[in-house]
């Protein structure tokens, strides 16, 4: 009994002295935490401060009611917008613009990552890197006025050998159908110097024995590309499409404004959630006293949250299907 | 037999060169697809908008011209403009640097018990967010951030991914250094700021100038929270955008002679400027932090 009792005692003390210890933890270590306190202070203000403003999307906004005060509607922001017009054209956009973007992007970064890395010139090599690179340090408007030189009504590049052919110019500005695959192309000649950089980086790590290995036994350049490189590259490619499905419902917002700007022509087909959005809040809240509806904006908003909750987990239940290990969670 | 293995060495040396002239030729033709644009908007400022509105944009424009940088430094306009930016990014990348790296630094120590409380705090809302419209409204009508300067730079100061790989970098600092300094009874403040900081240099450059490149081309909040009465803070990207749009309602209104299409081409340049002669200096360490940031996900 003693013997256990002792036990007891011992096994009890430092469990104890740890809760102690944890308790003074704060105050121990005061100077460390205080060092952490205005990131977590500014954190907090833009990160956690908004969160109680999610039932806006349940009520009724009214000015003088502010979150807490104005009355609640249930579902009937969502009804509204549900059963609306612009709901499926603008799911619509999402899908068709982030769809090809991460198609087109990817494929053009693997490929151009593989064709680089099959050049002999190693400065050739980087002066290519270095020039496709440029275009990541442009902002979304730099990219969206280069498209204009070209695409221009009046004045495009395009148009003027049209003219000069003797054929009719096209009014791309007109015509909302051509812009989803224009802005594809554009996302693509903004990123490719990103992606290839990536993809190449990980084509470098690869043990240059496993080729040499394969050439003795006689495999092509294309054989070695197929049943190596790509393989290889699996890993890679899947986790930048899973980040870049995780990444679709936020940051596009000034890369499709910068190419639709006020022209309504484009609407049809390049308005997205975020888009959508600053039409209802932030110009309709320009004049003075104009009402701007947060409740619907904010139940608006949170379709768009749920929708892209749906995408990466379904995205990461296919590649979970296909290789578990690959999956992200 | 013989001469047979030599000629198909042979074909194979001259498909190979073939080959290599293919990938040349694609990536050429990729990098003009980059370079010619570059060139063609500053060909177009330097035209007479009488060429430009009777030929189109044009590589060999018919007549040279100032007039769209005379008409663009009319007023001080770009140069409050440019102002804003500059104070925005040097405050900004200051500000995100030191409180990200102070933080990292925290969360990097073994011996802080929260430490793990803190990193989940950071890392919820990039999961799960109150969405735009509550942030919009949050600083807005709560804050009463909008047209202020701070709307610039508060919103966007803590990363949770900069903080991350902060940390990750600290914590492969070996635990002896600052030990050592504990040991002789330094503090917090002097460990972070005598032994980790100047050690962690290739992070903090990394995120220093990925920061720093956010800000200069960031024109989202100017969107969101200045409003038309407030020209004097529009940053540098939000003015071209606005001067675009003035120009595509002035060609509308009532014919005033402006030489918007070079005018336009003209203020292009001017933003565009320093990031191209910044590029060649910086660019290396930017691919080095998208590996970095690549391999960890």
């Amino acid at each position: 009994m003693k013997v256990k009792n002792s036990e007891n005692a011992d096994h009890r003390a430092p469990n104890l002295r740890k809760i102690r210890f944890r308790r003074l933890e704060l105050i121990r270590y005061w100077r460390y935490y205080i060092l952490a306190l205005p990131a977590v202070a500014v954190f907090f203000l833009f990160a956690y401060l908004p969160l109680p403003g999610i039932i806006l999307a349940f009520k009724k906004y009214t000015v003088t009611g502010g979150i807490f005060g104005s009355p609640w509607v249930g579902f009937d922001n969502f009804k509204a917008f549900f059963t609306g017009a612009n709901i499926l054209r603008i799911t619509r956009n999402i899908l068709i613009i982030n769809g090809g973007n991460i198609i087109v992007g990817t494929v053009s970064s693997v490929a151009g990552a593989i064709l680089i890395n099959e050049l002999f010139s190693k400065r050739a090599q980087k002066i290519y890197q270095n020039i496709l690179f440029l275009p990541t340090f442009f902002s979304a408007l730099l990219v969206a006025k280069f498209f204009n030189l070209l695409l221009n009504n009046d004045y495009g590049i395009i148009n003027g050998i049209l003219k000069v052919s003797g054929l009719d110019p096209v009014m791309w500005y007109d015509h909302p159908w051509y812009w989803p695959f224009i802005i594809v192309i554009a996302n693509t000649w903004k990123g490719l110097g990103n992606g290839l950089i990536i993809y190449l980086a990980s084509i470098i790590a690869i043990d240059e024995s496993v080729y040499e290995a394969a050439r003795i036994d006689g495999a092509t350049e294309r054989q070695q590309i197929f049943r190596i490189t790509l393989p290889l590259l699996k890993p890679v490619i899947v986790l930048q499409f899973l980040l870049s499905v995780g990444r679709i419902f936020s940051g596009d917002f000034l890369f499709i404004y910068s190419f639709m700007g006020d022209n309504y022509k484009l609407k049809e087909t390049l308005d997205i959630i975020e888009t959508y959005l600053f039409n209802n809040v932030v110009a309709a809240g320009s004049g003075n006293n104009a009402y701007v509806d947060y409740g619907m904006s904010t139940a608006i908003g949170l379709y768009q949250t749920a929708l892209g909750f749906i995408l990466i987990f379904t995205a990461n239940t296919i590649v979970k299907i296909k290789d578990k290990e690959l999956a992200l969670f | 037999m013989n001469g047979n293995t030599i000629s198909s060495t042979d074909l194979n040396n001259k498909s190979r060169r073939l080959g290599q002239a293919l990938i040349h030729l694609l990536f050429i033709l990729l990098c003009s697809l980059i370079i010619l644009p570059m060139l063609l908007s500053v060909i177009v400022s330097f035209s007479s908008e009488a060429s430009v509105l009777q030929f189109g944009y044009s590589f060999f424009p018919d007549k040279w011209s100032l007039e769209a940088y005379r008409y663009v430094f009319r007023d001080n306009s770009i140069f409050t403009a440019y102002g804003v930016t500059i104070f925005v990014t040097v405050a900004g990348t200051f500000l995100s640097v030191l409180l990200c790296s102070l933080c990292g630094f925290v969360i990097s120590r073994p011996m802080l018990k929260y430490r793990n409380f803190i990193a989940m705090f950071l890392y919820i809302p990039t999961i799960v967010g109150a969405g735009l419209i509550p942030w919009y409204y949050t600083i807005k009508e709560v804050l009463h951030l909008s047209n202020t300067l701070w709307v610039l730079i508060l919103p966007s100061l803590i990363s949770t991914y900069n903080i991350f790989l902060i940390r990750n970098y600290y914590k492969g600092i070996p635990s002896s250094f600052s030990e050592a300094a504990e040991i002789e009874g330094a503090g917090p403040f002097t460990v972070f700021f005598r032994v980790i900081f100047p050690l962690a240099m290739p992070i903090t450059a990394t995120v220093l100038l990925f920061v720093a490149l956010g800000y200069w081309n960031d024109w989202f909040n100017a969107t969101w929270f200045i409003d038309f009465n407030h020209k004097e803070l529009y940053p540098l990207q939000y003015y071209l955008f606005k001067t675009w749009q003035r120009f595509n309602s002035a060609s509308e209104g009532t014919g005033q002679v402006v030489p918007m299409e070079t005018g336009y081409m003209a203020t292009m340049f001017v933003t565009m400027g320093p990031i191209v002669l910044v590029y060649p200096f910086v660019q290396k360490y930017f691919m080095k932090g998208l590996i970095v940031g690549g391999v960890k996900g």
